[in-house]
């Protein structure tokens, strides 16, 4: 079910959830690429980690992980970077991923996804902590942009600055997720697609796509949009994956994100169908230009 | 001077994670920053947070550690099984 055009073979797939993943192996056939929550994993029993092994010979795996809070001025923790770089071994997985984003400052747990001031000194502190993991777990992991509900203070740098400054200095693979890139433009007044072009590009390998929903401000003035995973891929985002596929010659693995609120099975294969007309019509683009 | 991002991003995470001073920061930044004993440096870079974004993304960061499943220990497990 791959995408096939022009020598470019993109993948489509979901993101392994408990409450979903009987239908997904039933439905294999159908989902070409399936991505893990590696902290789901770091405390699991021998055999839900032998199981995790045995998916990861019947489809491509990749390991995605929550806390290992990178982009911080705080040196990564090399406990995390361990317990991944176990977890990869056990499981062999295509790659691994984790967020420009931190998690935990001090002895203070986030408990989430938390974006760090945008400047020089978090990008040198990311890079390096990006390179301490790399060096335990053995590879580079695909970085992910993170949606952001309130933008940080004391930036220099737009988003798109540090990011690319970031993923250029540490060679590491791109993970765009296209809402959070959608959210964030939105929620600041901005175009998502002279945002996208804005990023590097060329070095995307990973693609993310999810769903949210409006949220009033505390004081009711005004609206956000939230990154909540539990809901359907809007229209916008498979717009900006069509101009994604447009402007990336490489192969694509994209991946929709689903947390909960799951509708019927069917709908989600739908949205993967969704996902690979968009993929075709950016490659389609590509080749009549 | 250059900002220190560490120190911002240990206070934001105290703002993220601790109730009450967030609700002491809304009502009085400069009181509560300097109370903290905050570089003259964050204190300047916080006069202008985006305070909607940050009411907004502690109410999220609140809602997400109140309802995200984590994995039960071995003893969780046992103390489960015990109970049948």
């Amino acid at each position: 079910m791959a995408v096939v055009a022009a020598n470019v073979k993109d993948r489509v797939g979901l993101g392994w959830r408990p409450e979903i993943s009987a239908q997904i192996l039933q439905h294999l056939d159908h989902i070409d690429v399936l991505e893990v929550i590696a902290d789901n994993y770091f405390s699991a029993s021998k055999k839900d980690i032998q199981s995790l092994a045995f998916l990861s010979r019947q489809a491509p795996v990749s390991l995605h992980g929550v806390g290992m809070g990178l982009a911080s001025s705080q040196p990564v923790e090399l406990r995390y970077c361990e317990r991944m770089a176990r977890l990869v071994n056990q499981v062999r997985p295509e790659f691994w991923s984790e967020h420009l984003a931190y998690v935990r400052a001090g002895d203070i747990e986030i408990g989430h996804l938390a974006a760090p001031p945008r400047n020089e000194q978090t990008v040198a502190a990311t890079v390096r902590n990006i390179l301490t993991a790399r060096n335990i777990v053995g590879s580079l992991p695909h970085l992910e942009n993170i949606a952001t509900l309130i933008q940080p203070p004391a930036s220099a740098l737009t988003e798109s600055e540090w990011v690319t400054e970031i993923i250029e200095k540490s060679g590491a693979p791109f993970l765009v997720d296209l809402h959070n890139l959608y959210a964030n433009a939105k929620n600041v007044g901005q175009d998502p697609f002279k945002l996208l072009h804005q990023l590097p590009l060329k070095h995307v390998k990973t693609v993310h796509l999810s769903g949210g929903c409006w949220i009033n401000e505390v004081d009711g003035q005004g609206e956000r949009l939230l990154d909540d995973h539990i809901h359907d891929v809007p229209e916008e985002v498979f717009a900006l994956l069509t101009c994604l596929a447009q402007f990336c010659p490489q192969t694509l693995d994209v991946i929709i994100e689903r947390d909960g609120n799951f509708p019927a099975f069917g709908e989600m294969l739908h949205q993967l169908d969704l996902a690979r007309r968009a993929l075709q019509k950016g490659r389609e683009l590509t080749c009549a230009s | 001077m250059a900002i220190n991002s560490g120190e911002l991003e240990l206070f934001l995470a105290r703002l993220y994670t601790d109730l009450p001073l967030f609700e002491e920061f809304v009502q009085q930044p400069e009181i509560t920053m300097r109370r903290e004993h905050l570089s003259e440096e964050v204190i300047a870079a916080l006069q202008d947070i985006d305070m909607q974004g940050l009411k907004l993304a502690v109410k999220s960061y609140h809602h997400k550690r109140m309802y995200t499943r984590r994995p039960l220990t071995f003893w969780q497990r046992v103390t489960r099984a015990l109970r049948f």
